[in-house]
């Protein structure tokens, strides 16, 4: 079986985000990158399933010249290649990625593309939608657990307040949920082979944006709740709270 | 400030982590720092006992009271200021550990006294030089220690810099704030040549007069503010988890990366992980491969430069001393890092839960001797944990030749086994130059295994020094010292 995992560079979760001073993008400096840990979720469903089924496992990333470390990760889980399509344009949107993997899906002609199920940085749910259209194959998102048999899987997937069966034929998209696979550390002999393993730099194909950011700004911070036990001292706080946060007394 | 009169508002402040049980009669609460002084003042006037306490992550009773008040520390949680440029840090106590790391994160700068405990409180871990796995290349929290302010037990105040107040050989002296000089002399004590040690004071001729405060177990005065030193984080760390299959060569492992070496690999901590831990984890962590009989966890500071050639190093090292090193887990991002730091964690936690559930009560060792008798102490502990019957868990701060070995005790057999062998680890530590308690303090649970390391002249020397700061004795009573 041959299987394409989709994964992006996105900024450390524990990372302090700023805007930048266009009031449109993200500041970097001082941020920490890390391999989309849903990506890395894909990455373990991809390498079990090359482990009990054989074929190749490229994994492929659409960005700058900085994404070789996440690529590097991927090799040392158990990538067997990578392919770093190199985006000239610094701001890209949705379809400008999806259509990038397209490309280099239609070369590939992998039996199962995996994604994860969103990346932590913009959550603008599109890719694995984008690429079912791009490249007319089903397209299954937030997907829990699969299981393979000869030419078509079935599986299930989350939806709000439950889960849903479903059965798809191959080639297929599949976006999957935490926890599908636990995640494994990369190992110091695969660190040491993937300094080795193949990067293989293709140019994007640009494409003019299909939307534009007009304007970036925080969330506003959603104000802590507070639990407070029935003790005389917490009576006290509650009283401190609601006369000096709350200002209701 | 908040007074806790009732019984069941009291009862949480009247255990510890250890599950030691006290009895207070009033529960302090104050909310600034200058509270502490008014509150000492009028409990000193009263002639009232009392003892200090932060988040009661303390394992040997010290912060639990046996009367009096008790004055808690946990509203005192501001972080006064980080000055990243001169890399220090002011604090009120009771900022607990992880809300430092995480606020210090931001900033790139890393405090790097590191107890597993991450609840437990900067104040806390002053009173008990607290320490973790990056003691090993860093040493214990009073490294860090430049500044305190604490509130004597008569109200009045020391405000101490490093570099500023020395003893004399033997003699020192301390002015508080209202021109009172404290005056006590230095006894002479056996220091052990361990690299870590948390028994009894910290006592030296000539010594810096702020070290006395750092480890003292809350016995002799309020810390009341502290300043830290700080380092910026490291720019690439390398954390891995080292399987072996067989004991001998991952104690020669360890060796090897303890003392300098030919592929300059330095460490900045080694930890270890016994078979039991293992199994132990295995229930929450799929990834441990069922040959391997322990584990190290090594961490390494280097560089983008650098990260190749040292990752190398480590690959070629780990090739020749296990033959499990397709195993070896390493963590490529801080995210990584913190799973390995939280499979460390989860290990004490995992201890404690077992016990709980099955009602046990838990006798370990917090026992650490210099690193040329590491072996010989190995080896004895192992020899009778094997031959006793009592279920156990070994892991710790192996790079500090520092074990804490945890007993199962189901019955009173067992008990009586368990206990055996705790006395016999700490007599044998001494025997080996080492110390009964390298990092969770005498408090009260240990008080009767201070005679082990200390001669009476050394233990009647160091209340002295207590009753230099404590006439009346009204603090901490029961902590460190018997029949005051
Ligand atoms: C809150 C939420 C609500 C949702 N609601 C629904 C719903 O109602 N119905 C439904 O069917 N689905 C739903 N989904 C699923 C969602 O539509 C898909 O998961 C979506 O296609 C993910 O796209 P994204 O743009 O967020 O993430 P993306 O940014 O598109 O990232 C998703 C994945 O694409 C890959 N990727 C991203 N960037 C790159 C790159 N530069 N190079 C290579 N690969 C890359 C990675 O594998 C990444 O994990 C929902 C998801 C979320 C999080
Ligand atoms: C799971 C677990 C893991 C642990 N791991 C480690 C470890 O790796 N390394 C280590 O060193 N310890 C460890 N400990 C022990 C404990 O966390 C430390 O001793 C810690 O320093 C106690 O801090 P605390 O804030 O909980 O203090 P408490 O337990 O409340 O008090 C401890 C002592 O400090 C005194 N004290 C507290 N605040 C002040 C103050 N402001 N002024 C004067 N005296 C004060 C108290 O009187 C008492 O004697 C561990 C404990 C647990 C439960």
């Amino acid at each position: 079986m041959n299987i394409l995992v989709c994964v992006s560079r996105v900024p450390d979760t524990a990372a302090k985000i700023k805007v930048a001073g266009d009031n449109k993008s993200v500041e970097t400096a001082g941020v920490k990158f890390i391999l989309n840990p849903y990506d890395e979720y894909a990455l373990e469903e991809a390498i079990q399933l090359q482990e009990s089924k054989g074929g190749e496992l490229t994994v492929l990333t659409v960005a700058g010249d900085e994404a070789t470390d996440v690529l590097r990760t991927a090799l040392a889980m158990g990538a067997d290649k990578a392919i770093h399509v190199k985006a000239n344009q610094l701001e890209k949107d949705s379809f400008y990625v999806a259509n990038n993997i397209a490309n280099v899906a239609k070369e590939l002609n992998p039996d199962i593309i995996f994604l994860g199920k969103q990346s932590i940085d913009f959550d603008s749910f599109q890719i694995s939608s984008l690429l079912g259209g791009l490249l007319d194959l089903p397209s299954v998102d937030v997907v829990s657990s699969i299981n393979y048999a000869d030419g078509s899987i079935t599986g299930e997937k989350d939806i709000e307040g439950g889960k849903e069966s479903f059965e798809t034929s191959l080639p297929a998209i599949i976006s999957v949920q935490k926890g599908i696979k636990e995640p494994r550390y990369p190992k110091l002999p695969q660190i040491m082979k993937a300094k080795q393993k193949p990067i293989e730099v293709k140019e994007a194909i640009e494409t003019p944006l299909r939307t534009e950011i007009l304007e970036m700004t925080l969330p506003e911070k959603a104000r802590a709740g507070k639990i407070l036990t029935g003790s005389d001292a917490d009576i006290d706080e509650l009283v401190r709270l609601l006369h000096e946060d709350a200002k209701v007394i | 400030m908040i007074i806790i009169t009732d019984d069941e508002g009291k009862q949480e402040y009247q255990k510890d982590a250890a599950n030691y049980l006290g009895k207070a009669d009033k529960v302090y609460l104050p909310e600034t720092t200058d509270e502490i002084n008014f509150i000492v003042r009028d409990l000193y006037s009263n002639d009232i006992p009392f003892t200090i306490s932060a988040a009661r992550t303390g394992l040997t009773g010290g912060g639990v009271p046996h009367n009096g008040v008790l004055i808690s520390t946990e509203r005192l949680n501001r972080i006064i200021d980080i000055d990243v440029e001169n890399k220090s840090a002011l604090l009120e106590p009771g900022v607990h550990l992880q809300t430092f790391h995480d606020e210090l994160r931001q900033h790139n700068l890393m405090y790097p006294s590191n107890p597993t405990e991450t609840w437990s409180t900067i104040g806390g871990n002053v009173a008990n030089n607290a320490s973790g796995a990056k003691t090993f290349k860093y040493g214990a929290t009073r490294n860090f220690v430049n500044y305190l302010e604490v509130v004597l037990p008569d109200g009045d105040e020391i405000r101490i810099r490093r570099g500023e107040y020395f003893a004399i050989g033997n003699e020192a002296s301390l002015n508080t704030l209202s021109s009172n000089t404290i005056k006590f002399s230095i006894p002479n004590i056996k220091v052990p040549s361990s690299t870590k040690n948390a028994a009894g004071y910290y006592l030296r001729p000539n010594m810096d007069l702020i070290d006395i405060f750092v480890g003292s177990e809350g016995t002799l005065g309020v810390i009341k503010k502290i300043g830290l030193d700080l380092l910026y984080q490291s720019e690439e760390v390398i954390s891995a988890i080292v399987f072996f299959d067989d004991y001998n060569n991952l104690l020669n492992f360890t060796e090897y990366l303890r003392n300098d070496n030919p592929r300059q690999l330095k460490p900045r901590l080694i930890e270890y992980f016994d078979k039991n831990s293992l199994d132990l984890l295995s229930k929450h962590h799929s990834d441990i491969p069922q040959e391997s009989l322990g584990a190290i966890w090594v961490e390494f500071e280097t560089n983008s430069i650098m990260l190749e050639h040292d990752t190398l190093s480590l690959y070629e090292l780990t090739l020749e001393y296990t033959d499990l090193v397709e195993f070896t887990w390493v963590a490529m991002s801080d995210k990584d890092r913190e799973k390995i730091t939280k499979f460390r964690h989860d290990l004490p936690l995992s201890v404690n839960e077992l016990l709980t559930k099955y009602n046990q009560q838990k006798i370990y060792t917090d026992t650490a001797v210099p690193a040329n008798s590491f072996r010989i102490y190995y080896d004895e502990m192992y020899s009778h944990l094997n031959s006793m019957g009592v279920d156990y868990v070994v892991f710790g701060h192996i790079g500090d030749c520092h074990l804490h070995a945890n007993l199962f005790v189901k019955n009173e057999k067992d008990k009586e086994k368990a206990e055996e062998f705790y006395h016999y680890m700490m007599k044998l530590a001494v025997e080996l130059d080492g110390t009964i308690s390298a990092e969770h303090g005498i408090g009260k649970i240990k008080r009767p295994y201070l005679k082990y390391m200390f001669s009476d002249a050394e233990i009647d020397g160091m209340k002295n020094v207590k009753k230099a700061f404590d006439n009346k004795n009204l603090l901490a009573s029961d902590t460190l010292f018997f029949d005051r």
